[in-house]
């Protein structure tokens, strides 16, 4: 290694250990101020809460173990309509590839489900199948499928026409195409639907927490904010942002195992 | 020599919503076994159709196709189109492993044709990291994985550069002459054809109709490509070939 690599390399580890300190140091301060201003009363603590009193809500809420409760059926319930979502996208987009004329029939139909805010169909899920974990995964379901059936689909459509000829000449039928052309292909978009879909799953689930559950981060959100305990608020809140960035953070991981990468 | 197909007076139209297309019009010749014979014809005039009708890709309109009902046909393409994801060996085996004929035999014989044309070393690498000539050449191989017995070639030089397309013609034409197969080449490269075939078939524009057939016979064809495009031979018939089209063009 010359001297002047070696200048750089240490040039750049210490810019980057100056980020993660900056980081830190701007969490520290906001945190600080936060809770100064709420001892000072120049903010309602009644409203805004406190670091303190949130602390003291995980501390509580840790003891009489209620916290896992509560996270436990959120990411089970997230990941149950993440899984589904993917089957279905998959299974449906294959049927809509394969038959034409279905494909030509329910396109429509999808694009116009897409276009619904979702959150609207969620009172009517209730209605339907009461309360419950069912409602919440089907309303984590409903958020995302849509879009993801017409993203994979066109994806499919896509395929190099040239080389489905070439399994044809192979003496192949449309389910070779499919297995050796269509779905390895479409591995990028599947990964890209996977970080897509696991944030609308979680946003599908606490919609559905909101309106139909006993417990979950969801119905801890909106218990709080009706009586009042802001602290269990944006304690709630808080852990969402930790458990949105931990899924994402799982699938890149499974993102990195794909064996291959699609270059040509 | 026996005849392998016979094509007496074949059309073919294509059509779309706003119209309808003529391809071809009263298409005949034949081929015989072992024979090389090249379609030439402007770009466009539907000289790929007749390769699409002979592998069964499309259904000729009218007239006759006459061939024993259990000729393979091979085919291959302009681009490579190896497979990305999988390596050298599961692209030649593509063919064998659709038809779940994977057996110790056919993994023989394909071997066998790797090694004899240089990509043995090769088999564990992905096509990325394989050079023009030698995708083309494994492209070849997965062609040849299912023995078919006639070659249809559907302009598979046109992608590569000049240089790297006069050895890969010769390497492509030697490879099938060594292994005794019929072919069906279709270029608009008139020098490749010459250089390459036993017979030509002259189209016009389209709808394409068959303008000539000329024999090619140049001494010392086993050669290889490269050294009949030296014979004197090379240049006369490209003369004769080269007036034929432009006279026709000029006629319609």
């Amino acid at each position: 290694m010359t001297n002047a690599h070696e200048v750089y390399l240490k040039k750049l580890s210490k810019y980057r250990k100056t980020i993660k300190l900056t980081r830190g140091l701007v969490l520290i301060l906001f945190l600080s101020i936060w809770e100064i201003a709420a001892r000072l009363d120049l903010i309602d603590e009644f409203f805004f809460s406190s670091p303190m009193g949130i602390g003291k809500w995980y501390y509580k809420a840790i003891t009489t173990g209620e916290l896992f409760t509560h996270i436990g059926c959120t990411l089970f319930e997230t990941i149950l309509s993440f899984f589904l979502v993917m089957f279905f996208s998959i299974f449906i987009a294959s049927i809509l590839w394969f038959s034409k004329p279905l494909a030509d029939i329910f396109e429509p139909s999808l694009v116009i489900l897409n276009s619904l805010p979702k959150s609207a169909l969620a009172p009517l899920i209730i209605v339907w199948l009461g309360t419950g974990t069912k409602t919440i995964v089907i309303a984590g379901i409903s958020v995302a499928v849509f879009g993801s059936v017409i993203n994979l689909f066109t994806q499919f459509k896509q395929t190099d026409e040239e080389r489905e000829k070439l399994i044809i000449t192979l003496g192949g039928n449309r389910l070779d195409v499919y297995k050796k052309i269509v779905l390895p292909y479409s591995v990028p978009t599947l990964i890209n639907l996977m970080k897509v879909n696991i944030g609308l799953s979680l946003v599908g689930v606490i919609i559905g927490e909101f309106l139909a559950a006993r417990k979950g981060l969801g119905y801890l959100i909106i218990y709080g904010t009706q009586v009042f305990k802001l602290d269990m608020v944006i304690s709630a809140i808080i852990l969402l942002c930790f458990i949105a960035y931990g899924l994402y953070f799982l699938i890149q991981i499974l993102e990195k195992h794909i064996p291959f990468m699609m270059e040509e | 020599m026996d005849t392998m197909i016979q094509l007496k007076n074949i059309s073919f139209s294509y059509h779309r919503q706003d119209g309808e297309i003529k391809a071809l019009s009263d298409i005949s010749f034949t081929v015989k076994k072992g024979e090389f014979v090249s379609i030439v014809g402007p770009s466009g005039c539907g000289k790929s159709t007749i390769l699409s009708i002979l592998a069964g890709l499309q259904e000729k309109e009218s007239g006759d196709l006459q061939m024993n009902s259990s000729v393979k046909f091979g085919y291959m393409f302009q681009q490579d189109l190896l497979l990305p994801y999988l390596t050298l060996w599961k692209n030649v085996c593509l063919g064998p492993s659709i038809h779940h004929q994977l057996t110790g035999e056919v993994c023989k014989y394909i071997e066998n044709l790797l090694n004899k044309y240089g990509l043995i070393n090769f088999r564990n690498k992905f096509p990325s990291q394989l050079s023009g000539g030698m995708r083309q050449r494994a492209a070849l191989i997965r062609t040849l994985a299912l023995n078919p017995d006639v070659l249809l070639l559907d302009e598979p030089f046109s992608a590569l550069d000049y240089q790297t397309r006069l050895l890969v013609a010769d390497d492509i034409g030697s490879i099938i002459r060594k292994e005794n197969k019929t072919a069906v080449l279709v270029t608009h490269d008139l020098s490749e054809a010459i250089s390459l075939s036993d017979k030509i078939i002259i189209l016009s524009k389209r709808p394409a109709s068959v303008i000539d057939i000329v024999n090619i016979s140049i001494p010392g064809k086993e050669n290889g490509s490269l050294y009949v495009r030296e014979q004197k031979e090379f240049g006369d018939y490209f003369q004769i070939l080269w007036k034929e089209m432009n006279t026709h063009d000029k006629c319609t």
